[in-house]
């Protein structure tokens, strides 16, 4: 299957943090979920695609095509949905549609008011009359009216309500039917992954943990509890990280079999969720 | 780069009439009421006026708003953004210009008969004072924003004062180490006195264009290694 986008070697540096060697490709037709801790570099990865800020090395290739080389042709294919949409805050929303859909070859009018109409939103309303919802429900009507092929969306269903978060999720899963198109969808809010992605990419610390189907690091990952000390941490195979409660040991591993196998029946096993998952390896204690 | 210009026109255009408004007062006044106003410092003070504010307008907006990574997200080449902002800037900046000179015909209680200067030198001469404050300007909004400018302004203004004050304590007017500086001001005389040859008229063009063909390589360059 070809890739969508393909990300190898990214590395860009701040004061305090780094963002190392990152790598990993959506297929074409396909929603990736980025998730990670707030700080662990989701956004950094975006922009780095969006060509927002300058890479120090590594490679971006939307669609084959390396983004900076052919940077006008990548984004002409890619609807972009920030964390916090930039728009001017004192111009109506049909207006601010005019101005940006000269850029796109494969605008659609149609869908575009189509589409503010099912969120509704009035095309004269000014931009700064409107809702956090209401602004990234804008954004993502934008992203949908050049009928684009990657869409990247930084944290969209952050302070969402619920109800819309649900019909974001319904909108994205309606997108990739068509096998042609591919989302990005960064979060930290897993169980909106947990419906829709069929791969994640789990960021932390700057560094990829692992970037595979969801369905086979749900099936790889698991809980392993034990109470008292009738189990120690290092015993587990696969151990990505533990912690101690008043109930006894509780510990993610990357291998569920393995462990299963090894310590038998002196601790109880689940399946872990991607917050589980997120949990243990960002804030849970290192395996020694 | 047209997709652009009329991106900006459209984002900016409330702000625009309104920077047109504020200069309509300000022309009207010099017009009318700055008493010994003399036609040319009338048409050079309009040429200073409109390069700093039409300079700092679209890209301050652009850092108000935030509104940078937007435009940035667009299939375009940020070069092409510089490009597309310097040449509606300077289309912007010649308008107002006319429209400044113009007001000095049709206002009835005008003081100023502009069309009496009104010579190809004096026009160039304008232009050579927008151009330095336009391209000087420029690349330090696009770099750092309103504050870049406030930033630019404030370093101008402090140099000048330790110049002057350095001329007044030290004598320095009869040292070696100011004579770059004597070397701008006759510059400077040579350009504004009454001479109007051909070369004379051609060098003031090759320093309008050096002025912009600088500012905007620096301003491109700044612009492609901004973080957003």
């Amino acid at each position: 299957m070809d890739a969508a986008l393909e990300i190898s070697g990214l590395r860009k540096s701040y004061k305090g943090f780094v963002l190392d060697d990152v790598s990993f490709s959506i297929p074409a037709g396909t929603i990736m979920g980025l998730i990670g801790p707030n700080g662990a570099g989701k956004t950094t990865v975006i922009k780095l695609v969006m060509n927002l800020i300058r890479r120090e090395s590594g490679a971006v290739r939307i669609f084959g095509r390396d983004n900076i080389a052919h940077e006008p042709e990548a984004k002409a294919r890619i609807g972009f949905v920030y964390d916090e949409p930039c728009f001017p805050p004192d111009i109506g929303l049909d207006r601010i549609a005019s101005a940006v859909a000269p850029f796109y070859p494969r605008w659609d009018w149609k869908l575009f008011s189509g589409t503010l109409e099912e969120f509704g939103l009035p095309p004269r309303k000014k931009f700064k009359t409107l809702s956090h919802g209401m602004k990234m429900k804008f954004a993502l009507a934008l992203a949908l009216a050049h009928d684009a092929d990657l869409i990247l969306m930084d944290e969209p269903t952050t302070g969402l309500d619920p109800v819309f978060r649900h019909e974001l999720l319904v909108r994205l899963s309606a997108v990739i039917q068509d096998e042609r198109k591919s989302v990005l969808f960064s979060t930290h809010l897993t169980s909106d992954l947990e419906k829709i992605a069929d791969h994640v990419t789990f960021i932390h610390e700057g560094s990829i943990v692992f970037s595979a189907p969801k369905d086979e690091i749900l099936e790889t990952y698991g809980l392993v509890k034990a109470g008292g000390r009738e189990v120690a941490a290092s015993e587990i195979p696969g151990l990505k990280g533990y912690r101690h409660s008043a109930y006894g040991l509780e510990a993610l591993t990357g291998d569920l079999e393995a462990a299963r196998r090894s310590i038998g029946p002196r601790a109880v096993y689940e399946r872990a969720s991607l917050e589980d998952i997120m949990y243990f390896i960002s804030k849970g204690e290192p395996h020694a | 780069m047209h997709r652009i210009m009329r991106q900006d026109l459209i984002f900016n255009r409330n702000n625009l009439l309104l920077m047109l408004a504020i200069m309509t007062c300000v022309f009207v006044y010099f017009a009318g009421w700055a008493e010994g106003l003399s036609p040319r410092a009338y048409f050079l003070l309009a040429a200073f006026y409109v390069g700093a504010s039409m300079g700092i307008t679209l890209a301050a907006r652009e850092d108000k708003h935030k509104t940078a990574a937007l435009i940035c997200s667009l299939p375009v080449r940020r070069s092409t953004i510089v490009a597309a902002r310097f040449v509606l800037t300077w289309a912007l900046m010649l308008l107002t210009l006319v429209y400044a000179s113009l007001l000095t015909a049709v206002l009835p209680f005008s003081q100023i008969d502009l069309i009496a200067v009104v010579n190809v030198k004096f026009i160039l001469v304008g232009l050579l004072i927008l151009s330095a404050v336009f391209s000087l300007i420029l690349p330090f909004t696009i770099r750092f924003g309103v504050m870049g400018v406030i930033l630019f302004l404030v370093a101008a203004q402090v140099l000048s004062v330790l110049v002057l004050l350095a001329f007044h304590f030290f004598r320095m007017e009869n040292s070696l180490f100011p004579s770059p500086l004597r070397m701008v001001s006759r510059g400077l005389r040579f350009l504004l006195g009454p001479s109007s040859t051909v070369i004379h008229m051609l060098i003031i063009v090759a320093i309008v264009l050096a002025f912009n063909a600088a500012s905007f390589f620096a301003s491109r360059a700044l612009y492609a290694r901004r973080d957003l």
